[in-house]
């Protein structure tokens, strides 16, 4: 089937959605690079901020180490896409080794809430119990 | 006498000529896509005795080769990283944005996955066009392909260094042609499948 063609004036929204997901991605990724290690070509770091933009709001990160499930690392993200109204971030737990045996889950990240779709009970102990102050349980579908 | 013939010869209907405008911004972005290229090219050649091709490329292989922006921080002293590093983003030149800008899509060399690494400007350049274009709209889910496919991919090329006996830093055009010429035949379901859902 032939893609539908954009016109003009999609095109020209495309292109500014585009700039601000750049700018966005980018914020991300020099934030999360301060609590680990990008993926990069050489192997599989703690997360990966991904670059394809699907003509959506949003911005995906696959998170590899829990540890950037803490509150704290959330909250800040929280922080950040707040510059960006109407933006959010798609926070996919993608742990090496259990790419197969963990469902889908994760993490909404929108500037007024977050949407938290953990099953915590595949989590190590230490992760079971992290929690984030007014959250509210969701799906993929929210 | 000339300009107001000019001007009579552009229809006057607003819809009409709001199409003209955003035909010659269309053709706008070409010519300076093309220059771009134009630029690019000479800054990855040996430009002879040409001053002007020469200044381009010394400013090309400062701002760009180099992988650095001037106005990047870096880590203070006591963050817990080596001080004086650059402290996120390295490689994230304004090029980046120009031609994420210009193309968009997905990366069959995932974009950041490559970014951050010292590769020589013409071999990031090939990694960097090789992309679909604008990709079909929809939503992002909890799912782990991405990852799997970063993973996928940063296998093969494991493979492919190992093979050929070179490192990220050795690769040239040519060789990440070819890798590329891998990734988009590969048989790999994450790699194949992952590139033909997201194909627009």
């Amino acid at each position: 089937m032939t893609p539908k063609r954009m016109t003009p004036e999609e095109d020209r929204q495309y292109d500014e959605q585009l700039e601000v997901f750049v700018r966005l991605r980018d914020r991300i990724d020099e934030f999360l690079e301060q609590h680990g290690r990008p993926d990069t070509l050489l192997g599989l770091g703690d997360y990966s901020a991904h670059d394809d933009f699907r003509g959506t709001p949003q911005v995906k990160v696959s998170v590899g180490n829990l540890e950037l499930l803490r509150p704290f690392i959330v909250y800040q993200l929280q922080k950040i896409v707040q510059d960006f109204p109407g933006w959010e971030i798609v926070y996919a737990v993608a742990v090496d080794g259990h790419f197969d045996d963990w469902p889908s889950m994760g993490l909404y990240i929108r500037p007024h809430e977050i949407i938290d779709g953990l099953q915590r009970q595949y989590f190590p102990k230490e992760y079971q119990s992290i929690e984030y102050a007014g959250a509210r349980r969701g799906t993929e579908s929210d | 006498m000339i300009l107001a013939r000019v001007l009579s010869a552009v229809p006057q209907a607003w819809p009409v000529r709001l199409e003209i405008a955003r035909a010659i911004q269309t053709l706008a972005k070409q010519i300076l896509e093309d220059e771009r290229r134009r630029l690019e090219k000479i800054a990855s050649e040996d430009c002879g005795r040409d001053p002007v091709a020469e200044a381009y490329r010394e400013f090309y292989q400062k701002h760009s080769k180099a992988g650095f922006r001037e106005d990047q921080p870096r880590w203070p002293k006591g963050s817990g990283r080596r001080s004086g590093r650059w402290s996120g983003g390295a490689g994230l030149a304004a090029g980046r944005i120009i031609s994420a800008r210009l193309r968009g899509g997905h990366h069959y060399v995932p974009k950041e996955i490559f970014a951050k690494l010292l590769l020589k400007s013409e071999t990031r350049r090939v990694f960097e066009d090789a992309v679909t274009g604008k990709l079909a709209p929809g939503a992002h889910g909890w799912d782990i392909e991405h990852r799997a496919y970063n993973k996928a991919v940063e296998s093969l090329l494991n493979t492919f260094m190992r093979e050929k006996d070179i490192t990220a830093e050795d690769m040239t055009p040519d060789d990440a042609r070819e890798f590329l010429g891998m990734v988009r035949r590969s048989s790999n379901p994450l790699i194949r499948d992952f590139n033909q859902r997201l194909r627009p």
